[in-house]
């Protein structure tokens, strides 16, 4: 089906074939319907029709016949009504429009005798006595000719057959006919003597009778055509119907096939479908217009043939014409580019476009300007409306006030709107400034200006927690990182421990060995520490460590400081002293974190401290606000910054000469902001003071 | 002698633990992942199990699970992560110690010995009317004697006091100066760090690590209590 719907030939034939079904199908239906209006489908035989056929030309002939009398007024002087009636030879009126009611003043009988289209007609009374008025002249188009006769004596016209008596029984030849019709010359009409000036009306009498001159002779092309065709009446339909269908088909066949131009079976746009579709229409229409006047012109009934081959050649191409404009929205819809395809909708598009365009510079141009340039030309409109208002309503007091008061109420609802959105601005910004992530501004009923400064406020949200979210993540990153590694570091240590603890048991050479040992215990223990505390710096730091508050008793925690360190600070030779209040002090806190800070504090002061001297443990409250004091004297010169001694691996000693990861209090500064504690160091001196300061309950 | 199952990837460490394992007079079996620990066990008569967590193939956790559907032999885990959320994994499906790489030799020698006592000898002693015992400590109240792990344990009176109303009382958390009420029977006037003293001694006698107790054990803040 493709490679036939893609064949150029198939597609030749086809219109062909479209071609002359067509011609087919109107000949056919041409034929039907003068066959049916001739009552060829009514039952009847070819006979009575023809009949009939006979009858209803002759009376066509005589309305004819009248028509052209009126056109040729009869005489200029008087109204003129010329009356006749047709008869056959056996005196029945087969037509005519004689009145008998009518008053006729004065009777003309003419004998009138001629040929007209098969129909013979001559008067009755013969011969004529009187005749007043010049008759009708002569109309050389029809050949038609009507003579007053002119003398009274019974004299025959020339044609001698031509008596009622027996008019079908000659058979005129029309050539003959023609010859009888010969026009006088002018003067063989002669002025009336008499002229009845007072008769206004004159009523010409006329009686014609046809004969059936033309029964055998050729002239009656029409009664010929119609005994030819009369036996394929219902052939006629047939084929009307075949054709039609045959039509309908083919039709269908190039509709189909439009648009293929091989045997894939793929729709191509070809070189018609470049034309805009409208185009191509208007093209068409006006084409196919062009072409139906062309045969109007060209129709010439003197050169019938000539003027029938022309018709067929123009609406031959004519639908062709037609034919091409259907294929073409064929493919077209096949392609969905029928609207697309529109030179009006491509006009339209861009038309669009344009305004779009337009409408979103005035637009930005407007946006543009700053908001005090645009309040000016609105401040000076309000003015101008008030002194208007003024002015106009000067003297009606009341309904100016009246106005004035609604103008406020006006300016009242804008500064309320303005309020509204500089107090959404407001807490959107304070919610961005507090932190908080999940912000939004509702910008629905804002305008302009502010729903720039909105949407602003939102892209800083987002690059904000953006930035938070790429450091957490970066941060967790480094935690897990850390992690990892001090796992893979301490397989090593381990055996780097144990095989340092197992050589110090074995018996070793006299000399340095033995301290040599004892260093490398030494440091591998400080490797594990340090691991150790590498972990729990960088959980502690992240936030990457579960925290539950529970509810403690500082004082309780003081005890247990006291009891935990108390004997190991006076081997020291430090003295610890305490005071607490003598009530419960209660803080929310973890425990297991809190321990690790005030555990990581006291080794620092066992650590660090000089020995001799006193430390403070002070339990006490700060603007209501319970804080936990320890303060000791270094034995080294504290020659750092307080906030640096919190950062990682800076010591109070810069020489690091003794043990210690230096991450202690680095440790204790996160697990303290953990808790939401607040860690602050001071250095005075040689006074180290540490103070953790509580949230209040 | 006590036959102790190394289960370890790292070669050097195992050897270093047979070397002191051997020198405690314990017999070693060797195991370099989760699946030769569970050959052995079935192959040899194991009394405790070292193991590894870390470990190609199956690693500790795994082994550990499968040891319990056949046996309840002690088992110690060995492993460098320290993280708390570790400790307890291991000790839900079964681990009875716990032990974090680098180790201690001393301690590790301690905690194995506790395993083994309670395992070996512990396991269906009679136990006397006026005895108080929890986990491997044992209070005889009528003799006045405390064990831990089948090692007497000598303690002053008030230490004696203090784990006697601890025992009693498994789980319950009391503050120093309700302790020293109960057990000095008069208020304690700022003498509560006293009784911190008394439990820091008590932990560093009858704990292997008392930084890290298993028994008396401190809630900062809130006072003491002894695990259940």
């Amino acid at each position: 089906m493709n490679r036939l719907k893609g064949s150029l030939a198939a597609k030749s034939i086809a219109i062909i074939l479209l071609a002359a079904s067509c011609l087919v199908l109107c000949a056919a239906v041409f034929g039907i319907y003068w066959l049916d209006s001739e009552g060829a489908y009514r039952d009847k035989s070819l006979e009575g029709v023809r009949e009939e056929l006979i009858e209803k030309r002759l009376q066509i002939t005589c309305f004819d016949l009248l028509d052209r009398m009126l056109v040729y007024p009869v005489s200029s002087t008087y109204d003129s009504t010329v009356r006749f009636e047709l008869l056959d030879k056996n005196g029945k009126v087969l037509a005519g429009n004689l009145n008998e009611d009518e008053s006729v003043v004065k009777t003309h009988i003419v004998q009138v005798d001629g040929y007209l289209d098969g129909v013979y007609f001559t008067n009755e009374d013969l011969p004529l006595t009187t005749h007043d008025d010049p008759f009708w002249t002569y109309d050389p188009s029809n050949g038609l000719s009507v003579r007053p006769v002119v003398t009274p004596t019974p004299t025959p016209v020339p044609v001698p057959t031509l008596t009622p008596e027996q008019p079908y029984s000659t058979s005129v030849p029309s050539t003959a006919v023609t010859h009888t019709l010969t026009p006088e010359p002018a003067d063989g009409i002669e002025e009336s003597t008499e002229a009845a000036e007072a008769d206004r009306t004159q009523v010409w009498k006329m009686r014609l009778f046809w004969t059936e001159a033309s029964k055998s002779a050729e002239t009656d092309s029409e009664l010929h055509m119609y005994e030819l065709l009369y036996p394929f009446r219902y052939t006629l339909v047939v084929a009307g119907a075949v054709s039609l269908l045959a039509a309908v088909l083919l039709f269908v066949f190039l509709m189909a096939a439009a648009g293929h131009h091989d045997a894939s079976g793929e729709v191509k746009a070809g070189v018609i479908e470049r034309i805009p579709f409208d185009l191509l229409l208007a093209m068409g229409i006006v084409g196919v217009s062009v072409l139906i006047m062309l045969i109007g012109e060209m129709f010439h009934s003197a050169q019938f043939v000539m003027s029938y081959v022309i018709a067929a050649i123009c609406l031959t191409i004519a639908g062709l014409l037609t034919l091409m404009c259907m294929m073409s929205a064929a493919v077209r819809l096949k392609l969905g580019i029928l609207l697309k395809s529109c030179l009006v909708w491509r006009v339209l598009c861009w038309g669009l476009a344009w305004l779009k365009k337009g409408s979103r510079a005035s637009a930005d141009l407007l946006h543009g300007i700053p908001l005090v340039w645009k309040w000016i030309p609105a401040y000076v409109l309000l003015l101008i409306i008030d002194f208007w208002l003024i002015f106009t309503f000067r003297r009606d007091s009341d309904l100016l006030g009246f106005l004035i008061l609604f103008r406020w109420a006006l300016i009242a609802a804008a500064v309320l709107y303005v309020v509204l959105c500089l107090r959404r601005l407001r807490n959107g910004t304070r919610a961005i400034a507090a932190g908080e992530q999940n912000v939004a501004i509702d910008t629905k009923h804002m305008a302009g200006d502010f729903r720039a400064q909105a949407e602003d406020l939102m892209h800083i949200r987002d690059g904000l927690s953006r930035a938070v979210d790429d450091r957490m993540k970066s941060e967790r990153l480094r935690t897990e990182l850390i992690t990892n590694v001090s796992h893979d570091i301490k397989t090593p240590l381990t055996s780097i421990i144990n095989y340092i603890d197992l050589l110090s048991r074995e018996e070793l050479p006299a000399g340095n060995a033995t301290e040599y040992v004892e260093v490398l215990q030494r440091q591998a223990a400080r490797l594990k520490r340090l691991t150790d505390d590498l972990v729990e710096a960088s959980k502690a730091s992240t936030g990457n460590l579960p925290v539950t508050l529970e509810q403690l008793d500082l004082v309780v925690l003081t005890d247990q400081i006291q009891g935990e360190y108390g004997e190991r600070l006076a081997g020291k030779e430090l003295d610890l002293i305490v005071t607490k209040p003598a009530e419960p002090v209660y803080v929310q806190a973890d425990p297991r974190h809190l321990w690790r800070v005030l555990d990581n504090l006291m080794t620092n002061i066992l650590k660090y401290a000089m020995p001799g001297t006193r430390v403070y443990l002070n339990l006490e409250y700060d603007n209501n606000q319970p804080a936990l004091f320890l303060r000791n004297i270094s034995a080294e010169p504290l020659n750092v910054r307080p906030e640096e001694l919190s950062e990682r691996f800076v010591r109070g000693d810069s020489s690091r000469s003794t043990e210690g990861s230096g991450l202690g209090l680095a440790i204790a500064a996160s697990l303290c902001k953990l808790q939401n504690i607040e860690l602050k160091l001071a250095v005075d001196g040689d006074l180290f003071k540490v103070t953790l300061l509580f949230p209040k309950i | 002698m006590a036959t102790i199952l190394i289960c370890d990837d790292e070669k050097d460490i195992v050897s270093a633990l047979e070397i002191y394992l051997r020198a405690e007079g314990y017999d070693t079996a060797v195991a370099y992942n989760g699946h030769e620990a569970i050959e052995r066990l079935r192959e040899q008569d194991i009394h405790l199990v070292l193991l590894d967590i870390m470990m190609p193939e199956l690693d500790g956790i795994s082994a550990l699970v499968r040891i319990r559907q056949e046996s309840n032999v002690p088992v110690i885990l060995l492993t460098a992560k320290s993280e708390d959320t570790d400790k307890v994994l291991g000790l839900n499906v079964g681990a009875d110690d716990y032990v974090t790489k680098p180790f201690n030799p001393i301690e590790l020698i301690a905690r194995v010995r506790s395993q083994l006592r309670r395992y070996l000898k512990l396991g269906g002693g009679a136990v006397h009317e006026n005895t108080l015992k929890l986990g491997g400590i044992e209070v005889d109240d009528k003799r006045k004697t405390v064990t831990a792990d089948g090692d007497p344990v000598s303690l002053t009176p008030r230490e004696y006091d203090i784990l006697k109303f601890l025992l009693k009382h498994p789980g319950e958390v009391f503050s120093p100066a309700e302790l020293y009420r109960r057990i000095w029977n008069e208020e304690p006037y700022g003498a509560e760090s006293t009784v911190a003293v008394h439990i820091r001694h008590l932990r560093e006698k009858l704990e292997i690590d008392p930084a890290q107790p298993r028994y008396i054990k401190a809630v900062w803040g809130q006072g003491y209590k002894i695990e259940k």
